[in-house]
């Protein structure tokens, strides 16, 4: 009977562990990386209702403890040199179907004890079949000493639309601290689903227009910015 | 008593107010109304297609000159550098080299793109005002040629973006090291709503057409 029970523990980690690598490499990192994706119970897709009647400060540029930092699709750096990008004229990117990489990768510009409340990511996707994800990923290294970089993909979505332009918002809501003493915050774009065998081909009219984060500063009577994260 | 003093409160708040909306239109007539460009070709030299939505900003209020001042310590003067190498190609199809090995670059045999496109990190609230570049042009027939945008999309609902041409210039002659600086219009940053990028078109391949460093200058806002 104790067999049986280790037996079946064994499948169920084995599956769970075979699911982790699998989400991990879905995301383009590796086994060993940390984070099942998506894991933030505290977040949820919003839609541009629900985020305007939460944040709607609409016609205000400077918002006091609050910024927006924005990058262009074609900004995006490819995870590797087999990215062939193409583009849609204002600084949008996509993916030709002669790329032998699928993911591009850009730094969310952070200040220590800043906290990221809302990423919005504007793109085109009249595509049934294919979709632009979107993953958030914090990398570090140690502070003085040699070591491999600490990766935790904290968050995963697939922005499924098939309906032309599209707009997708989610709420991290977290704080970050060690920002460039020892850590990254990046924002990954994976164009059409995963394929290492041939990447974007298929989800080549799927086009990145733009990312925005949303911050807010961090405030010194929580010093730790209410959640070290 | 009590009815004067009411009364003198009243006209310091009626002062109050219209030297604040005196400040407001005077901010608002600062920003430009763009018109649509047209012209097809215009279009496809800044790398846009025939398609494409394009503005261009004109009639653009000249703001406060270059200041060859030294920034540092206190100053309402912000600069945001970026050099060569830190330009994106519009397409992977760019092949490029360098000289110096110094964040120069220069457009070289093999690719078919000639545009390559940068993302400026500006701060929001921020007038911007103007962008320098530098480079070496010693090519007697053909130039660094750059464009200076904003494109913006909706808030918070989907759409196509809308670019703006904010300004143009190109490097002049073949005098070898070249500088050139183009009035961005003063227009108020707005990360919320917009991106801000510009585009060096690479008119031939070789190291006769360099692109060193592009400077955007923007001033600290002086009241909301």
């Amino acid at each position: 009977m104790d067999y049986l029970k280790v037996l079946i523990f064994t499948i169920i980690f084995c599956l769970i562990s075979a699911s982790q690598a699998m989400t991990l490499e879905e995301a383009g990192g590796k086994v060993g990386d940390k984070r099942i994706i998506p894991e933030f119970p505290e977040s949820k897709l919003m839609t541009p209702k629900e985020y305007k009647e939460t944040t709607d400060t609409k016609g205000v540029i400077l918002i006091p403890g609050k910024r927006f930092y924005s990058a262009t699709g074609v900004d995006f750096d490819p995870r590797k040199s087999g990215f062939d990008g193409g583009y849609a004229n204002y600084a949008a990117r996509t993916c030709t179907s002669s790329s032998t990489e699928q993911f591009i990768d850009h730094e969310i510009k952070l200040l220590n004890g800043d906290i990221l409340s809302y990423i919005d990511v504007w793109g085109r996707d009249s595509n049934v079949n294919e979709n632009l994800s979107l993953f958030l990923y914090k990398s570090c290294s140690p502070y003085l000493s040699a070591g491999a970089l600490d990766v935790d993909f904290f968050h995963g979505n697939e922005m499924s639309t098939s309906t032309g332009d599209f707009i997708f918002s989610t709420k991290p809501n977290k704080g970050f601290s060690n920002i460039e003493s020892t850590c990254k915050i990046m924002a990954r774009i994976r164009f059409g689903d995963y394929d290492p065998v041939n990447y974007c081909d298929g989800a080549t009219d799927i086009r990145l227009y733009r990312l925005r984060a949303e911050i807010r500063e961090g405030d010194l009577i929580f010093e730790n910015s209410l959640e070290e994260y | 008593m009590k009815l004067s003093k009411l009364f003198t409160t009243l006209i310091f708040l009626s002062l109050w107010l219209y030297q604040n909306a005196l400040c407001k239109d005077s901010i608002q007539s600062n920003y430009n109304k763009p018109i649509l460009v047209t012209d097809v070709n215009e279009k496809l030299e800044a790398g846009f297609s025939e398609d494409d939505i394009l503005y261009k900003l004109t009639n653009k209020p000249t703001p406060p000159g270059e200041q060859l001042q030294n920034t540092k310590g206190a100053s309402s003067l912000v600069h945001v550098g970026y050099l060569g190498v830190e330009s994106q190609p519009r397409t992977s199809n760019f092949t490029y080299s360098t000289l110096d090995g110094a964040g120069d670059i220069f457009r070289a045999t093999g690719g078919s793109e000639t545009f390559r496109d940068l993302l400026l990190e500006l701060p929001d609230g921020h007038t911007f005002s103007w962008v320098r570049a530098w480079g070496e042009d010693s090519d007697e027939d053909d130039e660094l040629t750059f464009f200076v945008f904003s494109t913006c999309l909706p808030d918070l609902s989907a759409g196509s973006p809308d670019s703006t041409q904010l300004g143009t210039f190109s490097s002049s002659g073949s005098a070898g090291e070249w500088s050139g600086s183009v009035n961005v219009g003063g227009v108020t940053i707005n990360n919320r709503l917009c991106n801000y990028w510009v585009r060096t078109r690479f008119d031939d391949v070789g190291s006769s057409l360099r692109l060193y460093k592009i400077r955007a200058e923007l001033s600290v806002p002086v009241a909301y």
